[in-house]
This record gives structure tokens, sequence and C-alpha cells, in this order.
């Protein structure tokens, strides 16, 4: 291509190449001036009407005249080869520029403006760049920044915002354009500006720490960390940047575009009124407010004029402004440090996690304390991408007022909490969520891969693996089995059921306890109780499952753990993480305390639960897990006892496994 | 007395069922006493960690001195109105590792100040407040292994017992308004069991309620003779008697542990069965208790 000449511009060299085609240095003829033409990839204009379409873009393009813009002069067709003529700007790419390394923040605070700067003047002519990332942001010798490559995404690849499938699972691609695409681009919805501003957050976050808030060097993890997990602290890795910045940072970073700033205009009404926040207490500075008043008054070149010293004043004024606030949180923390540290030396974590949490600070804010005090959690599941809560267990009394921690979605890799045991919840976008307890220490990290539980089944993964009920069968559950004529199809009942006598307080068939073949209407979620062994295995056929045997039971009440309760050791919390209170049954899974390993609920307390094979007698039933009715210690195995068949009471009811 | 001593220990080795079958005559009882006596001289040094209020009702936390440098920490339950003295219970929990805090003694604690009572739910020595290196898990193995197959641990632990209830009489008829003739004694499972014994050698105590006992659980390999229930409970009459008990009781078997006790028990006394395992009484049965104890404490 070298010296040939497209129109009246000759090809001078080779400059660069990417998705977009190969862009040279050209020269125009007719203006006598340095150029950039961009020759597309072959086949990109397949027919006359992508070629319309082009050139209807190419033409708005080509309005587009602000300072901190590629512009756009000349499109046309020539030997086959479409191409763009655009303006040559020197220097070197804001990637190129950063190397990995974050930038002084009032460099930082100066491109940040001029960035902001660029992107509403392209929002305001309808144009989303959908492709913002430093290697096509570009610094003059002078300091200009310019954004390349404007709307050139949507123009080559109209109607596909989001790259195919395949291609997104090629390392290459990662490398380039994907790690700075927001999550409905990858979902391949609809994108606007607020597309542009995520990826301007993510701009932001590789210029305040030299590093992408999403690492992951394999595309399909890549996407998950993009599409789940919230972005690691910017503090993290510059503890110098200031609070407020963190804040705005992260706000374009959100998942959901209604969550992010609504346009850069915003950005920008952000910047000052950090200005304004900030403790010199100086009056705002006449320049600032003026700026906008007078870009929109004043004709373009004036105005740009006064918008650029508009701009370096706020950044001047700004970066004041947070030197002051970034003194003032340094003072939070030393003051937040000192109450913290006799506390976490006496081992009074659950008094640490309470303050941190209700400081506004987070445990990244605290230096080497936070390594005193903390451990991590990684968590996997089955399927993945299940949302991921943690809640603080002790003291157990309150735990149903203390809120939860967000930690992302699953895969979850190394996310830190303060030492001490957890509730943490897995919610998945179908089938049921997974509730366990675990136990983070200071200093280590604790990994887990859990199944996730579907139709009300736990899986039970440990050795020969089998799903057990999350919960006991409740009454609204049995409720079905006897409204679809359970009691009357001989062939779901064992041998010997005295079907005759299992009726209710009315004489017709159902539990001991129900009234006219229903149960009391605020018994719905409780645990059906009065049925005898034989209602249970009948329900268990009728509905294609089975009763569990004791080493089912018992493995997934107590998995391998060694624990002495569904939830371990701690034996003096039995009455509260388990219903032993004497005040009747509860609703099934009232008491996520007591949780087994592998999510299952009221294993300890609540009713007790039949089993399904014999006693040694060889007559009566195992009934195991302890009830309402009785003291915590007759949840363990020792004090497994056995009933006739026949056997109903109000404490003991059933769960079942397939 | 020497004697006697060397007279119990050669017997630890003889199987249990044996005091079942015959139990100890008057001499070799009265030398069981000796291992019940205290120094009732010894300061109380009664201590209120808290007070709280719900409904009328008032719980104190509190400790007392038992013998020289055993503290019991105790909660004790009475109406916020309390005019005269009252009649009063002690009550003894079962093996549960939180104490006098599980909810059998914390129903009882509640439903008896309501009727105007005094009530004080003491830890066993080892659990609760009271708990040592000795249990940790309290599992029936551990529990086994440590204390109740242990004969001389179990029986140093039952005297312990016999004394706390002693001095939680002093301490209530001295200190908590109680009418010293109006006093019973209510234990559950392991509290019925160390109740049993406790009643029979602490003379004071009006009535007598005990609750999901037995002479010993199935798993137990039997008890000094001075530690046996089977040796205690012919000797609680004249003062009235309630037991109750499940069919289905597997810790305590009707048949092996609750059946040949209950022969044992003289007038007047009373036996209630229901048809279930091992549990906490339940309201009906909780009834009947509050009921009996009403009539037993006129």
């Amino acid at each position: 291509m070298i010296d040939r000449t497209l129109g009246h511009y000759r090809i001078l060299e080779k400059i660069g190449a990417g998705g977009m085609g190969v862009v040279y240095r050209a020269f125009d003829q007719r203006l006598e001036r340095d150029v950039a033409m961009k020759t597309l990839p072959p086949g990109v204009l397949a027919d006359d009407a992508a070629r319309r379409r082009f050139r209807n873009e190419a033409l708005t393009l080509s309005k587009l005249n602000h300072p901190n813009i590629e512009a756009v002069y000349d499109f046309d067709t020539q030997d086959g080869v479409d191409f763009l003529i655009m303006e040559l700007i020197p220097g070197i790419t804001l990637g190129e520029k950063l190397a990995g390394r974050s930038l002084p923040e009032k460099e930082m605070l100066d491109l940040a403006a001029q960035l902001a700067q660029g992107l509403i003047a392209a929002h305001e002519a309808g144009i989303v760049h959908r492709d913002l990332k430093p290697a096509n942001i570009r610094i003059t010798p002078d300091g200009r920044l310019k954004i390349l490559d404007f709307g050139l995404a949507k123009l080559l690849r109209p109607g596909a915002d989001l790259a195919h499938a395949e291609t997104l699972t090629e390392t290459k691609t990662v490398a380039g354009t994907l790690p700075y695409m927001p999550p409905e681009q990858l979902r391949a919805e609809a994108v606007d500006a607020r597309t542009d501003i995520f990826a301007a957050g993510i701009v932001l976050y590789e210029m305040a720490t030299g590093r992408r808030p999403f690492r992951e060097e394999i595309a399909p993890r890549l996407i998950d960390a993009i599409l789940h997990q919230a972005p690691a602290s910017p503090r993290l890795s510059n503890p110098g940047l200031p609070a407020e910045l963190e804040r705005m940072i992260l706000k374009c970073l959100e998942k959901a575009p209604a969550d992010r700033y609504q346009s850069v205009t915003e950005i920008a009404v952000d910047l000052r009124r950090l200005e304004r926040q900030s403790e010199s207490g100086a009056a705002e500075p006449p320049a600032a407010a003026a700026a906008p008043a007078v870009a929109a008054a004043a004709p373009p070149r004036r105005a740009r004029v006064y918008a650029l010293f508009a701009l370096v004043m706020i950044a001047v004024a700004v970066a004041a402004g947070l030197i002051g606030l970034e003194r003032r949180q340094a003072r939070r923390v030393a003051a937040l440090v000192a109450v913290l540290e006799p506390a976490a030396a006496a081992g009074r974590l659950d008094e640490v996690s309470q303050r941190i949490e209700t400081s506004g600070l987070t445990l990244e804010d605290l230096g080497p304390l936070a390594a005193k005090v903390a451990g991590a959690i990684s968590i996997a599941s089955d399927p993945p991408g299940a949302d991921v809560t943690a809640t603080r267990v002790s003291p157990v009394a309150t735990l149903a007022q203390r809120p939860a921690i967000r930690l992302g979605r699953t895969p979850l890799a190394g996310r830190r909490l303060v030492a001490g045991e957890y509730l943490i919840r897995l919610a998945a976008p179908a089938g049921d969520p997974l509730e366990l307890l675990a136990t983070i220490e200071a200093g280590k990290e604790l990994r887990l891969a859990r199944s996730l539980p579907s139709e009300g089944l736990a899986r039970v993964d440990e050795g020969a693996p089998f799903r057990i009920g999350r919960h006991e069968v409740t009454n609204a559950e049995f409720l079905k089995f006897v409204a679809a004529g359970g009691y009357r199809d001989a062939a779901l009942w064992p041998a010997g059921t005295p079907l005759a006598k299992l009726v209710d307080r009315t004489g017709v068939p159902g539990p001991r306890h129900w009234s006219g073949g229903a149960p009391a209407p605020d018994k719905g979620p409780h645990p059906v109780t009065g049925v005898t062994w034989f209602e249970a295995a009948a329900y268990a056929r009728w509905s294609g499952k089975d009763l569990p045997t004791a080493d089912q039971w018992w493995r997934a009440a107590l998995g391998s753990t060694g624990g002495v309760f569904p939830w371990g050791r701690d034996v003096r919390t039995a009455e509260l993480r388990a219903n032993f209170g004497l005040a009747g049954s509860q609703p099934v899974g009232s008491h996520p305390a007591g949780v087994s390993p592998f999510g299952c609920y009221d294993m300890a307390g609540n009713v007790r639960e039949w089993l399904r094979d014999p006693a040694p007698d060889g007559k009566r039933r195992i009934v195991v897990g302890g009830s309402w009715q009785d003291p915590s210690y007759m949840f363990e195995r020792s004090h497994e006892e056995a009933y006739d068949p026949a056997f109903a009471s109000d404490a003991i009811g059933f769960r079942v496994v397939k | 007395m020497k004697r006697a001593l060397a007279c119990l220990l050669l017997a630890a080795s003889a199987f249990a069922g044996q005091w079942l079958a015959k139990p100890v005559d008057d001499r070799t009882f009265k030398t069981y006493l000796g291992f019940f006596a205290y120094d009732r001289q010894l300061p109380l040094e009664l201590k209120i960690l808290d007070v709280s209020e719900q409904d009328g009702v008032a719980r104190e936390h509190l400790s007392f001195q038992s013998t020289p440098g055993v503290r019991v920490f105790a909660y004790f339950y009475r109406p916020v109105a309390a005019l005269k003295r009252t009649p009063a219970v002690i009550l003894l929990h079962g093996g549960g590792a939180v104490g006098k805090a599980g909810a059998t003694t914390q129903a009882f604690g509640l439903t008896l100040a309501r009727l105007g009572w005094g009530v004080l739910a003491i830890d066993l020595q080892y659990f609760g407040e009271r708990s040592t290196d000795l249990l940790s898990t309290y599992t029936e193995q551990e529990k086994g292994d440590r204390l109740y197959n242990q004969p001389s641990v179990y029986l140093a632990w039952v005297g312990q017992t016999v004394k706390d209830v002693g001095r939680a009489l002093d301490l209530l008829a001295a200190e908590r308004n109680a009418d010293p003739g109006r006093i019973a004694l209510l234990g559950s499972s392991r509290g019925a069991v160390l109740g049993t014994i406790a009643a029979a050698a602490e003379r004071r105590l009006a009535a007598v309620v005990l609750s999901y006992g037995g002479h010993m659980t199935a798993w137990e390999k039997g008890h000094l003779p001075a530690a046996c229930p089977a040796n205690y409970i012919g000797r609680i009459s004249p003062r009235p008697l309630l037991m109750l008990n499940g069919t289905q009781d597997a810790t305590f078997p009707r048949d092996t542990a609750v059946l040949p006790l209950h022969k044992l028990a003289k007038n007047p006394q009373q036996t209630l069965w229901f048809d279930t395992g091992h549990a906490a009484p339940n309201e009906e049965q909780r009834a009947s208790i509050v009921k009996w104890l009403r009539e037993s404490l006129k």
C-alpha cells in the first residue's frame, strides 16, 4: 500500500493495525497536510446498503468538532478499498503512557476532565463510542487528550455491539476490547451513553491504579467478573487516592446502567461539588462556576479556550480539596484503628466487625490491622453465577437483625472478611438458594465448593451422593398428597398399614392434628406432624422419593465435619440455633444459624424425623433429630429412639431423599 | 466412718442392678449422709449479677458460695411484686451444656413465678456457667467417659450437687423470702437422677418432682452405691413424690431404668406415663406438674 494513492491521499507509512483495519500516515495532496488514513477490512461494507449506512454515520462523525475528539475529515472508496481520513495526532496512546503505572493525581484529574468534555460533546450529538479504552485515547506532547475511533465500533459492526460468543472466548479479545465492556454490552443488550461511562470508569480506574479492575486472563472468567463481581477498591492499589474520587470511579462501574452516572455531565457536576466540599472553605472559583455558561454563550473557539481554562482551574481546586479530604480520611482511619486495636488484641472480633461496618470505612482502609483480623473466602458453585452474601453469625441471638454483606457472584475468589463465623447464602438465578455456615480464620483463605440445591433438595456430594429435603415436609406439601387422593391409593401404602385409623380429628384421612382434612390455616409452612411412619413412607413414594436411611440422614446433618450439631461444636448456642424451645413447631427453615453443612434446615430440633429403616427389633422405626419439646442433647445419635410405625405425635415429622 | 468408706469403694465394682433389687440398709444409708454434710456457717456471699424483668416476672442472675471456694451460679425467678413468704422450687437441669439456661428450666421458672412463687434454677457443677475443662462437647460419649462412668468423679459430683441443693435451701429461706416449709425440688432427666438423691438426703424439701429420670441411662455402666438412686428413692417418703416418664424413652428405658426404680418409691407417690420418648415436659405435662405442686405446697 505504501506510496499508493487513494483519492487525493498518498499513503506514506503504516502506523498501526487492529480490529478496525490498518492505519496509515497519508499526505492530503489537496490541503497539503498529513492525515491518518484508516482502511476498513475488506468485506465490512459488503453491499450498497451497508455502504450507505457507513456514509451516514461517517457524516455524523465528521460533524463532531471538539478538541478532545479525533476529527473525521473524509471517507471514500477507491479500488475496492473503503477508507476514512482522520486527524493525525502526534503523541502516544494512554495505554502506552500508563504502561501499568498510575498517574499523578493532578495529571489524572486533568486528563479525566478532558475525557469528560470529549464524551459530553459526542453524547450530545447522539454518538456513543462503544469501544473506549486506553488504546483509543491519545495524549499529545502538549498534554491534550484525544479520543480516537469514535463511533467506529458501531460503524464497522452494525447491529452487533457484542462480538460473537466465539470471539469472546478468544484470548486476544481479552487483551483488547473485552475488559472495557459493561455488562449490558456483554449481554448484547441496548447500549447508550452509560456504556461509555462504564468504559470511562475503567479508564479512570486504570489511571488511578495502573491496573484494570477486572484482570481475569481467560475470557469466560473475565466476562463472569464483569457481570458479577464488584471491582476491588481502587484505594487497595493506590491508598493515596481520595475517597470521593474512588466513589466516583466505582459509580461509573456499577453493573446496572441505571446505577451509574446517567450522563457524563453529572460526572463534571460531581467534580465541581468535590471542589466545593474542599476543606479550604474558599468560595467557589468564579471561573469554574461560569465555565458552562460561557461555553454555551460564547462563540465556539473562545468557548473552548474558556472551557479549557475553567477545567484547569477545576482540576487545581479539586486537587486542593482532595488533599484536605485525604487528610480527614487519614484521621478517621487513625481514630478507628486506635479503637479497633485493643478490641482485636482481646479477640473481640464481633466488636471489630461491627465498628468497621458502622464507620463507613472498609477492611481495606485499615492497613496492617486488616491482616491481623481478617481472612478470606473463595466460593465455587455448581452451577456458577450464584449471588453470594455473608452475614456474621455471632452473636446468634441478633443474627436476623444484622445486614448481609454482598460478596459478588460465584466463582468468588479471596473476598476478605473479619475472622469469625458467617452465614453464607448463595442465590442462583434459578433453583433454590443454598445457605451454609463458614468460619473464616485470620490470615487464612477458606475455599468452598458446593452444588446448589434444586427442587427443594440439597445435594450431599460427600461419599455416595444423594439429594435430601432442604427442610422437613410441610403441612402445605402434605396437603397436596392428601388432595391428590394419596390416602385412597392403596399402591402407595406399605403392607400392614392400619389405613382406617389414619384420620384427623374430624375422622377424615389426614394427620392426627388436622381438622376437616386440612391443617390449621396458619400452619402451612410448619412441618407436618401427627403422621405415622406409614404416612411418611406413602408420601415419599407418592412424590417419587424415599425416606432417608440413618446413614443418609446423619451424613446430611453432620457431613464429615466432626461436629456435635449440624452447625458444629458450639453446643452452648443450641437453643438459639435450633427449635428446642418448648414453644411448638415453627415454620421450616426458621433457624438458618443451625443449617447443616449441605444446606439442610432443622436437622436438629423443630420436629423429630422418621427414618426409612427398622430398629434392631425389626418392627419399630427409628426417629432422629430431637424436637421442639426436647432438650437439645436429644439431637445426638446416642438419643435415637424407635417407635411403632403406627405411632404419631406432634413432635415427629419427616423429610425425604432422592 | 473409714470402714464404711472402704465398704463403699469395694462395692463399686458390684453390679449396679443389685441396689435396685435390694437397696442399702439404714445403717449404711446414714454413712452416706455424711458425704453430704456441709458447713452451714460458711457465708453465702450472695452476689446479684444482673436483674431482668419480663411481664411481671423478675429474673435475678446470681451466684452464691456453696462449699469453700465453690460458687454456684443460678437464675432466681420471682414475681416483681412479692409481698409475703412464698413457696419456692429448686430446679435441677438435665445434661445440656447450657445448664440452668435451658428451655425447660426457663419455662418452669416463668410459669411458677407467675403463680407468685420463687424459683431457683442452679447450674450443676461442670454445666452452664460452672463449666470446666472436664466437659467441652457435652456429648453422651464425653459425659460418659469423663463423668457418668467415672465412679469416684461421679460420686463427688453427686455429693457436690446435694450440698448445692442444701445451700440453695439456705439461700431461699434466708435471702429470698421463701417459706422454709414449702420448698420443692423439680429435677429433669439428669437433674431427676441427682434430684432423687438430693431429695432423700435433704429433709427440708417439702415435695419432689422427677421428670424423665430413672435409675441410670442405657449407656452408663453403674455407680457407687452412694450415687445410686435406688438407694435413695424409697427414703423420700413421707414427702410427696411425682414421677413423669415417657413410654418410648430410649435414654431411660422403661423396663430396665424406670419401672424397677419406681417400684422402690413409697407413698405418697404418683406416676404419670406419657406416650413419648425422652423429652422435656410439654404443656400438658407441665400443667400436671404445676397442678401437683400447688396441691403439695398448699
